[in-house]
C-alpha cells in the first residue's frame, strides 16, 4: 500500500510559515530597537562633548595660565580625560583640543588686539577610546578679552565678565 | 483477520479539521494584533526620530545663534554665524600666512593673529527661519552672500505643531513641538534651548 505523508509535508510548511513571520517580526523590532538605542548614545555622547567644553571653559576662566604656553611656536593644545560613572566604569571620553593660532599677547599689552581660542571638544562613548558607539564634535570659539576692549564699535562687556563665547557649532 | 487502514475516519479528521482551523484563528488573530501593535510602534519610532532629529537642528542653531528674532507663535527666526563643516578654522578668520618653514608641520607653524577679529561680520550671517506649514516643519535660510547657500527642506513632516516663547533675554527659549505619532494620535513635547553665543 502507498501511503501518502501529506500531513507531515502541512506541519513543515507550518512550521516554515510561522519561522518565517516570527522571524520578520523579530527583526523590526530589532531594527527599532537599535535606533532607539543608537538615539541613546548619540545624546551620551554630546553630553560628554558638553563636557569637555565646559572643562575647557571653567579652565580657561579659572586658570592664568591654561593652555600652558608650552613652546612659542606650538598654537594647539590637546588633553583628553576619562569621564567614569558612580561604579568607577569608564563611560567614555571627552577630547579637548585648543588652538591659540588667534591668541596675541602683545608686550605691553594692546587692548586693540583679540585674543580669541578656538574650542573643539569630542566626546566618544565607550570604554574602547579606539571603537566608540558614537562621537560628538563641539566647536566654540572663546574670547579671553578682559572687556575693555571693544569689538567694531559694539558697547564694551562689562569687566565682570572675563571671557565669552563668541561662536558656537556643532557638527 | 487483518484490517487494512486506508485513512482517517470521518470523526478523525473533523475533530483534526476543527482543532487546526481554531488553532489556525487565533494565531491569526494574534499575528494581526502584533503586527497592528508593531506598526504603531514603528510609527511612533518614527515620529520619535523626526522629533528628534527637529530637536536637534533647532537646538544646533539656537545655541549657535548670535540674535534670536522676536517669536511669533508657530515660527521661529534668528541669525547665526555660516560654518564651514570639518573646518575648524571660521570662515571670519583672516589668517596671515606664516613665514615657510616646510620642515615643521602646518599646525605648528606660528601664525601671526589679525588685527583685526569681527566674529559676527555681516557677510557672514545667515537668518534661519522655522514655520510650520500643513506638509510639516520647514527650515529656511536666507544668506546674503551667493557663497553660501540659501534655501528652505522640509525638516520634520509629522511635526504638526510649533509654539515658540521667549524666555529671557541671554537667549533662553521655550519651544513645545508636536508631532503626529499615528493617525490621530498627536504627542506634545516642551523643552527649552539656550543661546551659547554671548552677543551683546
Amino acid at each position: 500500500m502507498k501511503r501518502r505523508a501529506f500531513m507531515v509535508m502541512l506541519v513543515m510548511l507550518l512550521s516554515l510559515l510561522l519561522f518565517v513571520m516570527g522571524m520578520g517580526f523579530l527583526g523590526k523590532r530589532s531594527a527599532q530597537y537599535s535606533g532607539a538605542i543608537s538615539r541613546m548614545k548619540a545624546a551620551q555622547a554630546r553630553a560628554l562633548a558638553q563636557a569637555g567644553l565646559e572643562d575647557a571653559r571653567v579652565k580657561l576662566e579659572k586658570d592664568l595660565f591654561f593652555p600652558p604656553p608650552g613652546d612659542r611656536d606650538q598654537t594647539l593644545f590637546s588633553y583628553t580625560e576619562e569621564v567614569k560613572d558612580d561604579a568607577g566604569a569608564i563611560v567614555g571620553y571627552y577630547t579637548v583640543t585648543l588652538d591659540s593660532r588667534y591668541r596675541h599677547a602683545p608686550d605691553p599689552p594692546d587692548e586693540s588686539y583679540p585674543s580669541v581660542i578656538l574650542v573643539e571638544a569630542i566626546g566618544s562613548l565607550g570604554a574602547d577610546s579606539q571603537r566608540p558607539d558614537a562621537v560628538v564634535h563641539l566647536k566654540m570659539e572663546v574670547d579671553l578679552d578682559d572687556g575693555k576692549r571693544n569689538v567694531a564699535g559694539r558697547d564694551p562687556i562689562p569687566p565682570s565678565q572675563p571671557l565669552r563665547v563668541t561662536n558656537y557649532s556643532e557638527e | 483477520m487483518m484490517t487494512m487502514r486506508r485513512g482517517f475516519s470521518l470523526a478523525e479528521v473533523l475533530v483534526t479539521c476543527s482543532l487546526l482551523a481554531l488553532i489556525l484563528g487565533l494565531l491569526a488573530e494574534l499575528v494581526s494584533e502584533y503586527a497592528a501593535a508593531t506598526n504603531f510602534g514603528a510609527a511612533k519610532d518614527q515620529a520619535t526620530a523626526s522629533l528628534e532629529f527637529t530637536i536637534a537642528q533647532l537646538r544646533s542653531d539656537i545655541e549657535a545663534s548670535v540674535e534670536i528674532l522676536p517669536p511669533a507663535g508657530t515660527q521661529l527666526k534668528l541669525r547665526r554665524v555660516h560654518f564651514v563643516p570639518s573646518s575648524f578654522i571660521p570662515p571670519h578668520a583672516t589668517e596671515v600666512p606664516a613665514a615657510p618653514v616646510p620642515p615643521i608641520p602646518l599646525r605648528f607653524r606660528p601664525v601671526t593673529p589679525p588685527a583685526t577679529w569681527e566674529p559676527w561680520p555681516d557677510t557672514q550671517l545667515v537668518e534661519v527661519t522655522y514655520k510650520l506649514e500643513p506638509s510639516g516643519l520647514w527650515r529656511g535660510v536666507d544668506s546674503p552672500s551667493s557663497s553660501f547657500p540659501s534655501g528652505r527642506s522640509l525638516l520634520g513632516a509629522a511635526v504638526r505643531g510649533l509654539q515658540v516663547e521667549s524666555v529671557s533675554v541671554q537667549g533662553l527659549v521655550s519651544l513645545r513641538l508636536s508631532v503626529e505619532e499615528a493617525k490621530g494620535n498627536v504627542r506634545s513635547l516642551n523643552t527649552y534651548c539656550c543661546r551659547m553665543v554671548d552677543h551683546p
